[in-house]
């Protein structure tokens, strides 16, 4: 019988962006367990809930994660808004889209990147952050952050693009398109890239159901689930579908936030063109009372937000639960099986966000 | 509002029946949220402010806990267990695998003992300095 041994992996690993500790119990050179352990960058955003004026939230909301920020503060605003009954206006909803789907963009091409730096493919990571660059350029014209965005309020947004910077917007996005389609083309037809990434971590489509997998590690699984369907923000006068791939292994995975990146430029480009003129914002007066729960589609899946508010300035209860820590037990389910040098590539594929789903 | 919020209110030992006829009806676990009702009526800052006795501060509160679950269609229901501190409750991870590590993470934040995780952290799934730290009013400074 094959003497056991366990090996830690984390909480500081090169694949890691985030400290995530894994006790992985292996047989030899195979994975037969892994035990999770997390609370290394716990900051109880939740419990400040309890402290801070609930405009004063939102800074704290767009702080639990620097990559999902902007939908953190559009899923916290939407959920104060729709305790208040506030009607944000039509062009605040595409505007909150635009920047939702770069958000996406820039999160995904930074996945892409750490993916082929996962599998020693260094220059293929650098030609993704390279991208995610411009990317990242055309977010700070429009709202003067790279990364926290700052421009999501209760009842609106706080900056507007005007049509002149939409069209520069749509046509930066189709030169972008064909950069981004030379790397692309990389993960989908290498040979090396494939044996790296086809037929490993595979999660079936009832394992990853069960599991409670969520966003593109649920879609690469088989199973259409997507939050913006749920029509929230501008989405329901967007013309899109689902994403999915039916392997379920880390190819399938790869492939859903490849496309994802491709649907998001179509999303911004329907966006620019649909958005009605009009006010950015509304006045906001008084305190929330009541509760609600709203969910979004981060890049990394399905958030959770519920608030309970007292009618005083302060939330009774702030929960998020964000994707990663959704897509832990499916990881764990992954995990068994497969080789220790994969094990790197498998963690990033649920694409942890640590700060997420710690808080 | 972009989708229906549905309630229905449950007591402990109905809880893993619902949760077994929830799971027949093909929906899956979401999340699992605790919140203490009333905090501030529990605990007065005074109190707070001392810190070196931290088991005083844990005095018997009333905790509610929201299940929530989604089918494929993407409607949501919840379910409401309003408990009181030192009530101990049992795990629906038997259900629904994923739910020891929403149980775990209770209990390491309100101290909720659960009942038959499947996976049980003994109380290291999150290290924090002090035991139990969203089950206690928030200190007075800067309110």
């Amino acid at each position: 019988m094959a003497k056991r041994t366990i090996i830690p992996f984390g909480p500081q690993h090169p694949v890691l962006p985030e400290p995530i500790h894994l006790d992985l119990i292996m047989e030899d050179e195979q994975v037969v367990g892994a035990v999770p352990s997390i609370g290394f960058v716990h900051r109880g955003l939740e419990k400040l809930a309890e402290k801070r004026d609930y405009v004063e939230m939102i800074y704290v909301a767009e702080r639990i994660c620097g990559i999902c920020s902007f939908i953190h503060a559009q899923g916290y605003c939407q959920t104060i808004e729709t305790i208040m009954s506030i009607e944000v206006p039509e062009r605040a909803k595409f505007l909150r889209t635009i920047w939702a789907e770069y958000s996406r963009m820039h999160s995904h091409l930074l996945w892409l990147g750490l993916m082929a730096d996962a599998f020693g493919f260094e220059n293929l990571f650098m030609q993704c952050w390279r991208i995610r660059e411009q990317v990242l350029d055309d977010i700070e014209a429009t709202t003067g952050g790279r990364v926290i965005f700052g421009s999501c309020k209760v009842g609106g947004v706080r900056r507007d693009i005007d049509a002149e910077q939409l069209q520069k917007m749509a046509a930066h996005l189709t030169k972008l398109e064909k950069q981004i389609r030379e790397i692309t083309d990389v993960f989908a037809k290498d040979y090396t890239v494939q044996k790296r990434l086809r037929g490993i971590g595979v999660l079936s489509r009832q394992e990853a159901y069960a599991t409670g997998a969520v966003g593109p590690t649920l879609r690469g699984s088989g199973v259409a689930e997507d939050l913006r369907t749920l029509g929230y923000a501008a989405y329901g006068s967007l013309d899109f579908e689902p994403i999915v791939e039916q392997d379920g292994d880390c190819y399938a995975r790869t492939m859903v936030r490849m496309r994802e990146v491709f649907q998001s430029i179509d999303l911004i480009k329907q966006a620019a063109a649909k958005i009605p003129a009009g006010e950015i914002a509304v006045k906001v007066t008084g305190v929330p009372n009541g509760e609600c729960i709203s969910r979004l589609e981060q890049p990394r899946g399905q958030v959770f937000y519920y608030v309970l508010a007292n009618n005083t300035k302060h939330l009774e209860r702030f929960r998020v639960r964000t994707p990663t820590f959704a897509n832990i037990p499916p990881l764990l389910q992954m995990l068994p099986g497969c080789s220790l040098a994969d094990v790197p590539v498998i963690v990033l594929t649920i694409d942890p966000c640590i700060s997420c789903t710690e808080r | 509002m972009f989708e229906e919020q549905v309630y229905f209110t449950v007591k402990i030992d109905e809880l893993v029946a619902k949760a077994e006829d929830i799971a027949q009806e093909g929906y899956r676990l979401i999340q699992i949220l605790c919140r203490v009702k009333n905090q501030k009526e529990h605990l007065g800052f005074e109190e707070h402010e001392n810190q070196q006795n931290q088991a005083d501060q844990l005095q018997p509160k009333e905790l509610q806990m929201i299940y929530s679950f989604e089918n494929e269609d993407l409607r949501l229901i919840n379910l409401r267990l309003e408990i009181v501190q030192g009530q101990e409750i049992p795990s629906i991870s038997g259900v629904f695998l994923p739910a020891f590590l929403y149980e775990n993470e209770i209990h390491d934040l309100f101290g909720v003992t659960v009942q038959g995780m499947a996976v049980d952290f003994q109380g290291k799934l999150y290290q924090t300095a002090i035991r139990a730290p969203f089950n206690q009013a928030p200190s007075s400074s800067e309110r």
